[in-house]
Protein backbone atom coordinates (compact mmCIF):
# COMPACT_ATOMS: atom_id res chain seq x y z
CA UNK A 1 0.00 0.00 0.00
CA UNK A 2 1.20 3.32 -0.75
CA UNK A 3 0.58 3.49 3.06
CA UNK A 4 4.09 2.26 3.66
CA UNK A 5 5.91 4.95 2.18
CA UNK A 6 8.01 6.77 5.20
CA UNK A 7 8.57 10.01 4.90
CA UNK A 8 11.70 11.97 6.18
CA UNK A 9 13.20 15.03 5.68
CA UNK A 10 16.83 13.19 4.27
CA UNK A 11 16.97 13.49 0.63
CA UNK A 12 13.73 15.20 0.32
CA UNK A 13 12.46 17.94 -1.88
CA UNK A 14 9.49 20.34 -2.52
CA UNK A 15 7.52 20.08 -5.59
CA UNK A 16 5.52 23.12 -6.16
CA UNK A 17 3.44 22.77 -9.00
CA UNK A 18 2.13 25.88 -11.27
CA UNK A 19 1.25 28.36 -8.73
CA UNK A 20 0.79 31.23 -11.30
CA UNK A 21 -1.01 34.48 -11.87
CA UNK A 22 -2.74 32.00 -14.89
CA UNK A 23 -4.45 29.82 -12.49
CA UNK A 24 -5.05 31.79 -9.22
CA UNK A 25 -5.86 35.52 -9.76
CA UNK A 26 -9.27 36.74 -10.88
CA UNK A 27 -7.67 38.09 -14.05
CA UNK A 28 -5.67 35.18 -14.88
CA UNK A 29 -6.14 32.95 -18.42
CA UNK A 30 -8.32 30.21 -16.04
CA UNK A 31 -11.12 32.35 -15.08
CA UNK A 32 -11.14 33.88 -18.78
CA UNK A 33 -12.13 30.27 -19.87
CA UNK A 34 -14.38 30.23 -17.57
CA UNK A 35 -13.44 27.65 -15.05
CA UNK A 36 -13.34 28.07 -11.22
CA UNK A 37 -9.87 29.39 -10.59
CA UNK A 38 -11.07 29.58 -6.75
CA UNK A 39 -10.65 26.38 -6.07
CA UNK A 40 -7.07 26.40 -7.36
CA UNK A 41 -6.55 29.07 -4.82
CA UNK A 42 -7.64 27.21 -2.39
CA UNK A 43 -4.16 25.23 -2.62
CA UNK A 44 -2.47 28.63 -1.85
CA UNK A 45 -2.05 28.46 1.84
CA UNK A 46 -1.08 25.09 2.05
CA UNK A 47 1.68 25.46 -0.19
CA UNK A 48 3.07 29.00 2.25
CA UNK A 49 3.09 26.91 4.91
CA UNK A 50 4.83 23.96 3.13
CA UNK A 51 7.63 26.41 1.41
CA UNK A 52 7.76 28.40 4.48
CA UNK A 53 8.67 24.81 6.13
CA UNK A 54 10.97 23.70 3.55
CA UNK A 55 13.01 27.19 3.66
CA UNK A 56 13.33 26.41 7.49
CA UNK A 57 14.56 22.44 7.48
CA UNK A 58 16.76 23.45 4.49
CA UNK A 59 15.01 20.90 2.14
CA UNK A 60 15.55 21.92 -1.57
CA UNK A 61 12.69 23.46 -3.07
CA UNK A 62 11.96 23.07 -6.64
CA UNK A 63 8.65 25.27 -8.12
CA UNK A 64 7.28 24.37 -11.69
CA UNK A 65 6.25 26.82 -14.39
CA UNK A 66 3.93 26.21 -17.12
CA UNK A 67 4.86 28.54 -19.91
CA UNK A 68 4.14 28.79 -23.54
CA UNK A 69 5.88 30.51 -26.66
CA UNK A 70 4.22 33.75 -27.28
CA UNK A 71 2.69 32.04 -30.51
CA UNK A 72 1.94 29.20 -29.09
CA UNK A 73 3.85 27.21 -31.43
CA UNK A 74 4.94 24.93 -28.50
CA UNK A 75 1.91 24.22 -27.54
CA UNK A 76 0.97 21.40 -29.80
CA UNK A 77 -2.41 19.48 -29.64
CA UNK A 78 -3.50 20.99 -26.28
CA UNK A 79 -3.72 24.55 -27.71
CA UNK A 80 -4.54 23.41 -31.51
CA UNK A 81 -7.44 21.01 -31.48
CA UNK A 82 -8.03 20.06 -27.52
CA UNK A 83 -8.47 23.45 -25.69
CA UNK A 84 -7.81 26.46 -28.37
CA UNK A 85 -9.59 28.56 -26.27
CA UNK A 86 -6.34 28.40 -23.87
CA UNK A 87 -4.62 30.11 -26.44
CA UNK A 88 -7.53 32.65 -27.14
CA UNK A 89 -7.08 33.47 -23.21
CA UNK A 90 -2.73 33.63 -23.06
CA UNK A 91 -2.41 31.01 -20.84
CA UNK A 92 0.95 31.21 -19.01
CA UNK A 93 2.38 32.88 -22.20
CA UNK A 94 5.93 33.34 -21.62
CA UNK A 95 6.94 36.48 -20.41
CA UNK A 96 3.55 37.77 -19.84
CA UNK A 97 1.80 38.47 -16.11
CA UNK A 98 -0.15 35.34 -16.42
CA UNK A 99 3.11 33.36 -16.71
CA UNK A 100 4.05 34.47 -13.35
CA UNK A 101 4.64 33.00 -10.44
CA UNK A 102 1.78 34.02 -7.92
CA UNK A 103 2.97 36.85 -5.20
CA UNK A 104 2.61 35.14 -2.08
CA UNK A 105 4.82 31.94 -3.98
CA UNK A 106 8.04 33.79 -5.73
CA UNK A 107 11.13 31.22 -5.42
CA UNK A 108 14.08 32.70 -3.90
CA UNK A 109 17.67 32.88 -6.47
CA UNK A 110 18.64 29.45 -4.60
CA UNK A 111 15.27 27.65 -5.42
CA UNK A 112 15.07 25.88 -8.97
CA UNK A 113 12.51 27.02 -11.46
CA UNK A 114 11.49 23.65 -13.90
CA UNK A 115 9.99 25.95 -17.20
CA UNK A 116 7.87 23.21 -18.42
CA UNK A 117 4.66 23.22 -21.59
CA UNK A 118 3.38 19.75 -20.94
CA UNK A 119 1.24 18.26 -18.05
CA UNK A 120 4.17 16.57 -16.30
CA UNK A 121 6.98 18.35 -15.19
CA UNK A 122 8.99 15.36 -16.07
CA UNK A 123 8.35 15.80 -19.66
CA UNK A 124 10.99 17.14 -21.82
CA UNK A 125 12.87 19.42 -18.89
CA UNK A 126 15.14 18.90 -16.28
CA UNK A 127 13.77 18.22 -13.74
CA UNK A 128 15.04 14.44 -12.97
CA UNK A 129 18.61 15.64 -13.43
CA UNK A 130 17.86 18.17 -11.02
CA UNK A 131 16.50 15.71 -8.69
CA UNK A 132 18.82 12.85 -9.32
CA UNK A 133 22.34 15.13 -9.27
CA UNK A 134 20.75 15.99 -5.82
CA UNK A 135 20.59 12.35 -4.63
CA UNK A 136 16.71 13.32 -3.49
CA UNK A 137 14.84 9.80 -2.83
CA UNK A 138 11.52 11.47 -1.86
CA UNK A 139 9.39 14.19 -3.32
CA UNK A 140 6.41 16.24 -1.70
CA UNK A 141 4.49 17.23 -4.64
CA UNK A 142 1.97 20.49 -3.79
CA UNK A 143 0.17 22.68 -6.00
CA UNK A 144 -2.24 22.67 -8.93
CA UNK A 145 -4.16 21.27 -10.57
CA UNK A 146 -4.53 18.13 -8.77
CA UNK A 147 -6.06 15.58 -11.72
CA UNK A 148 -3.92 17.27 -14.66
CA UNK A 149 -0.56 18.63 -14.14
CA UNK A 150 0.27 17.28 -10.04
CA UNK A 151 -1.05 13.92 -11.03
CA UNK A 152 0.80 13.71 -13.85
CA UNK A 153 3.81 14.65 -12.27
CA UNK A 154 2.79 12.48 -9.54
CA UNK A 155 2.73 8.91 -11.93
CA UNK A 156 6.00 10.01 -13.68
CA UNK A 157 7.96 10.27 -9.92
CA UNK A 158 6.69 7.11 -8.75
CA UNK A 159 7.03 5.34 -11.59
CA UNK A 160 10.84 6.82 -11.79
CA UNK A 161 10.95 5.16 -7.71
CA UNK A 162 11.07 8.76 -6.43
CA UNK A 163 9.06 7.96 -3.25
CA UNK A 164 6.21 10.10 -3.88
CA UNK A 165 3.90 12.57 -0.92
CA UNK A 166 0.87 14.09 -2.37
CA UNK A 167 -0.26 16.92 -0.06
CA UNK A 168 -4.32 16.64 -0.20
CA UNK A 169 -5.28 20.31 1.29
CA UNK A 170 -2.56 21.80 -0.65
CA UNK A 171 -3.56 21.03 -3.78
CA UNK A 172 -6.45 22.45 -6.20
CA UNK A 173 -8.95 21.48 -8.79
CA UNK A 174 -11.21 23.20 -10.48
CA UNK A 175 -14.22 20.64 -9.97
CA UNK A 176 -14.67 18.45 -6.88
CA UNK A 177 -15.06 15.27 -8.68
CA UNK A 178 -12.09 15.10 -10.49
CA UNK A 179 -10.23 16.76 -7.01
CA UNK A 180 -11.54 13.38 -4.96
CA UNK A 181 -10.54 11.17 -8.00
CA UNK A 182 -7.17 12.07 -8.55
CA UNK A 183 -6.45 11.53 -4.71
CA UNK A 184 -7.85 8.18 -4.54
CA UNK A 185 -6.17 7.18 -8.16
CA UNK A 186 -2.76 8.58 -6.57
CA UNK A 187 -2.97 7.02 -3.38
CA UNK A 188 -3.73 3.63 -4.58
CA UNK A 189 -0.73 3.00 -6.51
CA UNK A 190 1.49 6.08 -6.92
CA UNK A 191 1.41 8.51 -3.95
CA UNK A 192 1.07 8.43 -0.15
CA UNK A 193 -1.47 11.27 0.15
CA UNK A 194 -1.10 13.52 3.24
CA UNK A 195 -1.65 16.68 4.71
CA UNK A 196 0.12 19.87 5.48
CA UNK A 197 0.52 18.90 9.14
CA UNK A 198 1.66 15.80 8.75
CA UNK A 199 4.45 16.56 5.87
CA UNK A 200 5.93 19.31 8.62
CA UNK A 201 5.56 16.64 11.66
CA UNK A 202 7.49 14.13 9.50
CA UNK A 203 10.14 17.08 8.47
CA UNK A 204 10.13 17.76 12.20
CA UNK A 205 9.33 21.52 11.75
CA UNK A 206 7.29 23.75 13.52
CA UNK A 207 5.88 27.19 12.05
CA UNK A 208 4.38 29.73 14.18
CA UNK A 209 1.51 31.76 12.06
CA UNK A 210 3.08 31.00 8.61
CA UNK A 211 0.20 32.40 6.62
CA UNK B 1 -26.71 0.89 -28.47
CA UNK B 2 -24.46 4.16 -26.77
CA UNK B 3 -24.66 7.48 -29.20
CA UNK B 4 -22.21 7.51 -32.07
CA UNK B 5 -19.48 9.91 -30.62
CA UNK B 6 -17.05 12.30 -32.87
CA UNK B 7 -13.88 10.81 -33.47
CA UNK B 8 -12.32 14.33 -35.29
CA UNK B 9 -9.87 13.01 -37.69
CA UNK B 10 -9.71 9.72 -36.77
CA UNK B 11 -9.36 7.16 -39.54
CA UNK B 12 -6.97 4.32 -41.52
CA UNK B 13 -4.32 6.89 -42.18
CA UNK B 14 -1.44 7.28 -39.79
CA UNK B 15 -2.94 5.29 -36.78
CA UNK B 16 -2.23 2.70 -34.44
CA UNK B 17 -3.94 0.48 -31.91
CA UNK B 18 -1.83 -0.05 -28.88
CA UNK B 19 -3.33 -2.89 -26.59
CA UNK B 20 -2.56 -2.30 -22.86
CA UNK B 21 -1.48 -5.24 -20.29
CA UNK B 22 -4.02 -7.83 -21.69
CA UNK B 23 -2.19 -10.82 -20.16
CA UNK B 24 -3.52 -13.72 -17.85
CA UNK B 25 -1.99 -12.15 -14.90
CA UNK B 26 -4.73 -9.69 -15.17
CA UNK B 27 -7.95 -11.88 -17.40
CA UNK B 28 -7.33 -14.49 -16.37
CA UNK B 29 -9.00 -16.72 -13.17
CA UNK B 30 -5.58 -18.41 -12.32
CA UNK B 31 -3.59 -15.04 -12.97
CA UNK B 32 -2.05 -13.43 -10.51
CA UNK B 33 -4.91 -11.16 -9.48
CA UNK B 34 -7.44 -14.12 -9.35
CA UNK B 35 -4.77 -15.63 -6.93
CA UNK B 36 -4.69 -12.55 -5.05
CA UNK B 37 -8.24 -12.56 -4.75
CA UNK B 38 -8.38 -8.93 -6.61
CA UNK B 39 -11.72 -8.14 -8.81
CA UNK B 40 -9.36 -9.47 -12.18
CA UNK B 41 -13.50 -10.28 -13.23
CA UNK B 42 -14.17 -6.63 -14.02
CA UNK B 43 -10.88 -6.41 -16.36
CA UNK B 44 -11.60 -9.42 -18.49
CA UNK B 45 -14.84 -7.42 -19.04
CA UNK B 46 -12.57 -5.75 -21.14
CA UNK B 47 -11.72 -8.30 -23.58
CA UNK B 48 -14.73 -8.25 -26.42
CA UNK B 49 -13.98 -4.95 -26.61
CA UNK B 50 -10.33 -5.79 -27.06
CA UNK B 51 -11.02 -8.58 -29.60
CA UNK B 52 -13.26 -6.65 -31.75
CA UNK B 53 -10.65 -3.65 -31.85
CA UNK B 54 -7.87 -5.99 -32.64
CA UNK B 55 -10.06 -7.76 -35.36
CA UNK B 56 -10.81 -4.28 -36.92
CA UNK B 57 -7.11 -3.26 -36.85
CA UNK B 58 -6.15 -6.32 -38.55
CA UNK B 59 -8.77 -6.29 -41.25
CA UNK B 60 -8.18 -2.58 -41.82
CA UNK B 61 -4.21 -3.03 -41.99
CA UNK B 62 -3.66 -0.47 -39.27
CA UNK B 63 -0.78 -1.10 -36.97
CA UNK B 64 -1.31 -2.77 -33.99
CA UNK B 65 1.49 -2.78 -30.52
CA UNK B 66 0.87 -4.75 -27.54
CA UNK B 67 2.26 -3.81 -24.19
CA UNK B 68 3.41 -6.06 -21.76
CA UNK B 69 3.95 -5.67 -17.84
CA UNK B 70 7.57 -7.60 -17.06
CA UNK B 71 9.32 -7.70 -13.96
CA UNK B 72 12.76 -9.71 -14.54
CA UNK B 73 12.44 -13.17 -12.61
CA UNK B 74 13.64 -11.72 -9.09
CA UNK B 75 11.94 -8.28 -9.69
CA UNK B 76 15.26 -6.39 -9.09
CA UNK B 77 13.60 -3.90 -11.66
CA UNK B 78 10.13 -4.04 -9.81
CA UNK B 79 11.74 -0.86 -7.78
CA UNK B 80 9.85 1.24 -5.04
CA UNK B 81 6.75 -0.35 -6.15
CA UNK B 82 7.66 -4.07 -5.51
CA UNK B 83 9.90 -3.38 -2.80
CA UNK B 84 7.90 -0.59 -0.82
CA UNK B 85 4.28 -0.42 -2.15
CA UNK B 86 2.70 -2.97 -3.32
CA UNK B 87 5.42 -6.01 -1.79
CA UNK B 88 2.24 -8.61 -2.94
CA UNK B 89 2.86 -8.40 -6.19
CA UNK B 90 6.13 -9.96 -5.98
CA UNK B 91 5.09 -12.79 -3.70
CA UNK B 92 2.21 -14.13 -6.17
CA UNK B 93 4.23 -13.68 -9.45
CA UNK B 94 2.71 -11.40 -11.46
CA UNK B 95 4.00 -10.62 -14.66
CA UNK B 96 7.02 -12.22 -14.14
CA UNK B 97 9.09 -13.02 -17.01
CA UNK B 98 8.79 -16.31 -18.92
CA UNK B 99 5.56 -17.29 -16.91
CA UNK B 100 2.49 -18.15 -18.49
CA UNK B 101 1.08 -15.04 -16.29
CA UNK B 102 2.98 -12.82 -18.04
CA UNK B 103 1.88 -13.87 -21.78
CA UNK B 104 -0.58 -12.02 -23.26
CA UNK B 105 -4.22 -13.89 -23.68
CA UNK B 106 -4.51 -16.50 -26.33
CA UNK B 107 -7.46 -14.69 -28.37
CA UNK B 108 -5.11 -11.30 -28.16
CA UNK B 109 -1.89 -13.15 -29.17
CA UNK B 110 -0.11 -10.83 -31.27
CA UNK B 111 1.07 -12.14 -34.96
CA UNK B 112 4.03 -12.01 -37.12
CA UNK B 113 4.34 -7.77 -37.90
CA UNK B 114 2.53 -6.94 -34.38
CA UNK B 115 5.24 -5.08 -32.22
CA UNK B 116 5.58 -6.10 -28.83
CA UNK B 117 6.73 -3.81 -26.43
CA UNK B 118 7.65 -4.85 -23.03
CA UNK B 119 7.47 -2.55 -19.31
CA UNK B 120 8.30 -2.58 -16.17
CA UNK B 121 6.04 0.93 -15.30
CA UNK B 122 3.09 2.09 -15.93
CA UNK B 123 3.18 3.62 -19.11
CA UNK B 124 4.00 1.77 -21.76
CA UNK B 125 6.30 5.19 -22.67
CA UNK B 126 8.61 5.43 -19.96
CA UNK B 127 12.10 3.66 -20.83
CA UNK B 128 10.40 1.56 -23.40
CA UNK B 129 11.27 1.81 -27.24
CA UNK B 130 7.38 2.55 -28.00
CA UNK B 131 7.81 6.24 -29.30
CA UNK B 132 10.70 5.52 -31.25
CA UNK B 133 8.08 2.80 -33.33
CA UNK B 134 5.37 5.27 -33.40
CA UNK B 135 7.32 8.16 -34.62
CA UNK B 136 9.20 5.67 -37.36
CA UNK B 137 5.75 4.44 -38.81
CA UNK B 138 4.55 8.57 -38.86
CA UNK B 139 1.38 7.58 -36.43
CA UNK B 140 -0.53 10.47 -35.18
CA UNK B 141 -3.25 8.69 -34.44
CA UNK B 142 -3.13 6.44 -31.36
CA UNK B 143 -6.37 4.06 -29.81
CA UNK B 144 -5.83 2.73 -26.39
CA UNK B 145 -7.57 0.03 -24.52
CA UNK B 146 -6.60 -2.78 -22.34
CA UNK B 147 -6.07 -2.95 -18.05
CA UNK B 148 -6.51 -1.13 -16.07
CA UNK B 149 -8.12 2.14 -17.14
CA UNK B 150 -6.98 4.30 -14.04
CA UNK B 151 -3.63 2.87 -13.97
CA UNK B 152 -1.12 1.66 -16.94
CA UNK B 153 -4.09 2.92 -19.70
CA UNK B 154 -4.12 6.61 -17.96
CA UNK B 155 -0.66 6.71 -17.62
CA UNK B 156 0.02 5.97 -21.31
CA UNK B 157 -2.86 7.93 -22.41
CA UNK B 158 -0.89 11.06 -20.23
CA UNK B 159 2.15 10.37 -22.40
CA UNK B 160 0.83 9.67 -25.91
CA UNK B 161 -0.95 12.94 -25.11
CA UNK B 162 1.59 14.91 -23.88
CA UNK B 163 3.60 13.73 -26.96
CA UNK B 164 1.49 15.15 -29.45
CA UNK B 165 -0.52 11.94 -30.58
CA UNK B 166 -3.88 12.51 -30.97
CA UNK B 167 -5.29 9.70 -28.42
CA UNK B 168 -8.59 8.08 -28.02
CA UNK B 169 -9.50 5.93 -25.54
CA UNK B 170 -11.61 2.96 -26.30
CA UNK B 171 -14.19 3.22 -22.62
CA UNK B 172 -15.99 -0.69 -23.26
CA UNK B 173 -12.40 -2.40 -24.07
CA UNK B 174 -10.55 -1.18 -20.86
CA UNK B 175 -11.05 -2.52 -17.54
CA UNK B 176 -10.66 -1.44 -14.07
CA UNK B 177 -11.31 -3.07 -10.84
CA UNK B 178 -13.60 -0.50 -9.23
CA UNK B 179 -15.92 0.97 -11.09
CA UNK B 180 -15.71 4.86 -9.60
CA UNK B 181 -12.24 4.75 -10.25
CA UNK B 182 -12.96 3.32 -14.06
CA UNK B 183 -15.03 6.31 -14.53
CA UNK B 184 -13.10 8.75 -12.92
CA UNK B 185 -10.09 7.63 -15.25
CA UNK B 186 -12.63 8.56 -18.25
CA UNK B 187 -13.28 11.94 -16.95
CA UNK B 188 -9.57 12.75 -16.49
CA UNK B 189 -8.88 11.49 -19.62
CA UNK B 190 -11.70 13.02 -21.57
CA UNK B 191 -10.50 16.19 -20.00
CA UNK B 192 -7.89 17.36 -21.49
CA UNK B 193 -5.77 14.15 -22.96
CA UNK B 194 -7.96 12.13 -25.10
CA UNK B 195 -11.26 11.47 -26.79
CA UNK B 196 -12.96 9.05 -24.92
CA UNK B 197 -15.47 6.65 -27.34
CA UNK B 198 -16.64 3.39 -28.22
CA UNK B 199 -15.29 0.20 -30.01
CA UNK B 200 -18.15 0.80 -32.56
CA UNK B 201 -17.42 4.48 -33.28
CA UNK B 202 -13.58 3.25 -33.90
CA UNK B 203 -14.71 0.35 -36.20
CA UNK B 204 -16.55 3.17 -37.95
CA UNK B 205 -14.42 5.26 -38.08
CA UNK B 206 -11.61 2.74 -39.88
CA UNK B 207 -14.63 1.29 -41.92
CA UNK B 208 -14.07 -2.00 -40.68
CA UNK B 209 -17.66 -3.83 -41.01
CA UNK B 210 -17.15 -7.40 -38.57
CA UNK B 211 -19.39 -10.79 -39.10
CA UNK B 212 -20.81 -11.49 -35.20
CA UNK B 213 -19.82 -8.10 -34.00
Amino acid sequence: MTANLRLVGERCALIIVDMQNSYLEPEGAMAKVGLDWTRLRAAAPGCQRLLAAARKAGIPVIHTQYVFQPDFKDGGLLTREIMPELKEAGLCVKGSWDAEFWDGLKPLPNEAVIEKNRPSAFYSTQLESFLRAMQIENLVVCGITTSMCVESTVRDAAQRDFRTFVVRDATGEVVQDRYDGALKTMGFLFAKVMTVNEVLDSWKVELSNVA
Amino acid sequence: MPEARDVGPLGRERTALLIIDMQNSYIDEKGALGRMKRNWQSLREALPGCERLLAGARKAGIKVIHAKYVFQPDYSDGGVLIREIRPALKEFGLCQAGTWDAEIVPSLTPIAGEQVVEKNRPSAFYSTQLESFLRAARIENVVVCGVTTNMCVESTVRDASQRDFRTYVVGDACGEMEQDRHDAALVSMGFLFARVVGVNDVLDAWDVALANA
